[in-house]
C-alpha cells in the first residue's frame, strides 16, 4: 500500500518527504537502492557481511544527513559518495586488522569452506566455481581502494564517467586514467579466465 | 593517438562521449592495431567475470535485509532520542526515588488526626468493678473503634 503512494515519486521528492519525517518515504529510497548499494559494496570490500554493513551504516548516514542534501545532485550520486567512503574506510579498517578474504570466507561458510549456493551443484563445478571467485576476488583485493571503487562504480554500476567523476570528487581524467589501471591489473591478474584457458 | 590514449578513451567513444574527431581516431587505431583490439575484448571478459562474481554473492543475500536492517536502525536512534542513555541507566534511582516519595505521601496522610464528629458508647461487658467500654466513630463511611477502656485502663 505505502509502497505504491511512493512508486510515482522522483527521489528527490521522497528526500523531501522523508525531510518532513516521512520514514516511508526513506524506506522507499532504501527499498529503489539497496541491491545496487549492495552489488557496489561487495565489489569493494570484498564479501558480503562486511558489505551488508557498509550499506546499512551508509544508508543511516545518509538518513541523519537529509537536510545537508542540497538537491544540487542527483540523490543516487549524494547517496553513493556516503556509500562509497563507507566502503573504503570498511577495506582500510580490515587491511589494519588483517582480516583476509580466506578469513571472512571460512567464517561464513564453515569447513568446506564453499559458497552455500554451490552445495547443490556437481562438485567439480563447485570447486571449479569457489577457485574462480577466489581468484576474482584476489584480483579485485590487489587493487588500491580508489583504483578499486573506479572500477566497481563503472562495471558493476555501471556510471558514466562523469557521474564516477562527481561521486569521488575527481576529474573524468582521472577516472579515465584510473579505470585504465585497473583494468591493466585485473586482465593481467585473470588472464587465464579472461582468455579462456581455464 | 598511442595505445595507452586509445585504451584510455575507447569507452568514452563507445559511450558518444569523446568528440567526433577523436573518436575517429580512436576507432582507426582499433582497426590497425592487434594488441589494442584485443585488450578491449579482454576489458569485457573482465567486466563480466566482476559481474558474475558480485552477483553470486548479491543473489545470496535475503531480499529486504537492508530494509529492514536500516529500520531497525533508525527505530533504535529515534528511541535513544527519547530516552537518552543517561537516563535510561538512571532509571532504577528514578524509580527508587519515586516509591519512596509514594511512602512518605501515604504516611503523611495516615498520620493526619481523624476528626471525630460523634461516636457511639456501647458497654460491652460487665463484670462486677470491670467493665469494657467502646467507643465507635460514626463519623466515616465504615464504623471504627477509636477507644476501648477496659479494667479501668485505656
Amino acid at each position: 500500500m505505502s509502497e505504491e503512494r511512493f512508486r510515482e515519486k522522483s527521489d528527490e521528492e521522497l528526500v523531501r518527504d522523508a525531510v518532513r519525517k516521512d520514514e516511508e518515504a526513506f524506506s522507499e529510497l532504501v527499498r529503489r537502492y539497496q541491491n545496487r548499494a549492495v552489488a557496489v559494496a561487495v565489489g569493494i570490500v570484498g564479501n558480503r557481511d562486511d558489505a551488508l554493513d557498509v550499506v546499512q551504516e551508509a544508508f543511516l548516514k545518509a538518513y541523519r544527513s537529509l537536510r545537508n542534501f542540497h538537491f544540487d545532485s542527483k540523490f543516487y550520486t549524494w547517496f553513493y559518495r556516503i556509500l562509497v567512503n563507507q566502503a573504503i574506510d570498511r577495506v582500510r579498517e580490515s587491511s589494519r586488522r588483517g582480516v583476509s578474504f580466506d578469513e571472512t570466507w571460512m567464517k561464513e561458510d564453515g569447513e568446506a569452506g564453499l559458497p552455500r549456493s554451490d552445495y547443490r551443484t556437481p562438485p567439480d563445478e563447485a570447486a571449479e566455481r569457489k577457485e574462480m571467485s577466489a581468484v576474482i576476488k584476489e584480483a579485485i583485493e590487489s587493487l588500491p581502494e580508489h583504483h578499486r571503487t573506479v572500477i566497481v562504480l563503472r562495471e558493476i554500476e555501471g556510471l558514466r564517467y562523469e557521474e564516477i567523476a562527481a561521486v569521488m570528487g575527481i576529474s573524468i581524467g582521472t577516472v579515465m586514467s584510473r579505470l585504465h589501471y585497473a583494468r591493466e591489473r585485473l586482465r593481467e591478474k585473470l588472464s587465464g579466465y579472461v582468455r579462456g584457458e581455464r | 593517438m598511442n595505445c595507452r590514449e586509445v585504451r584510455e578513451k575507447f569507452e568514452l567513444v563507445e559511450m558518444g562521449g569523446a568528440g567526433h574527431g577523436e573518436a575517429e581516431e580512436v576507432r582507426r587505431h582499433l582497426a590497425s592495431c592487434r594488441e589494442c583490439s584485443a585488450y578491449v575484448e579482454d576489458v569485457k571478459r573482465t567486466g563480466e567475470l566482476l559481474r558474475q562474481f558480485v552477483s553470486e554473492e548479491v543473489e545470496k543475500v535475503p531480499e529486504n535485509a537492508v530494509l529492514s536492517r536500516v529500520e531497525a536502525s533508525i527505530r533504535e536512534e529515534r528511541e535513544k532520542k527519547i530516552f537518552p542513555r543517561f537516563l535510561t541507566r538512571l532509571a532504577p534511582v528514578i524509580v527508587g526515588l519515586l516509591a519512596l516519595a509514594a511512602v512518605m505521601f501515604y504516611s503523611s496522610i495516615e498520620e493526619k488526626p481523624s476528626r471525630v464528629a460523634s461516636f457511639d458508647v456501647t458497654v460491652e461487658s460487665v463484670e462486677a468493678v470491670n467493665a469494657t467500654v467502646v467507643l465507635v466513630n460514626k463519623g466515616e463511611d465504615s464504623p471504627k473503634v477509636i477507644w476501648i477502656i477496659e479494667r479501668e485502663e485505656t
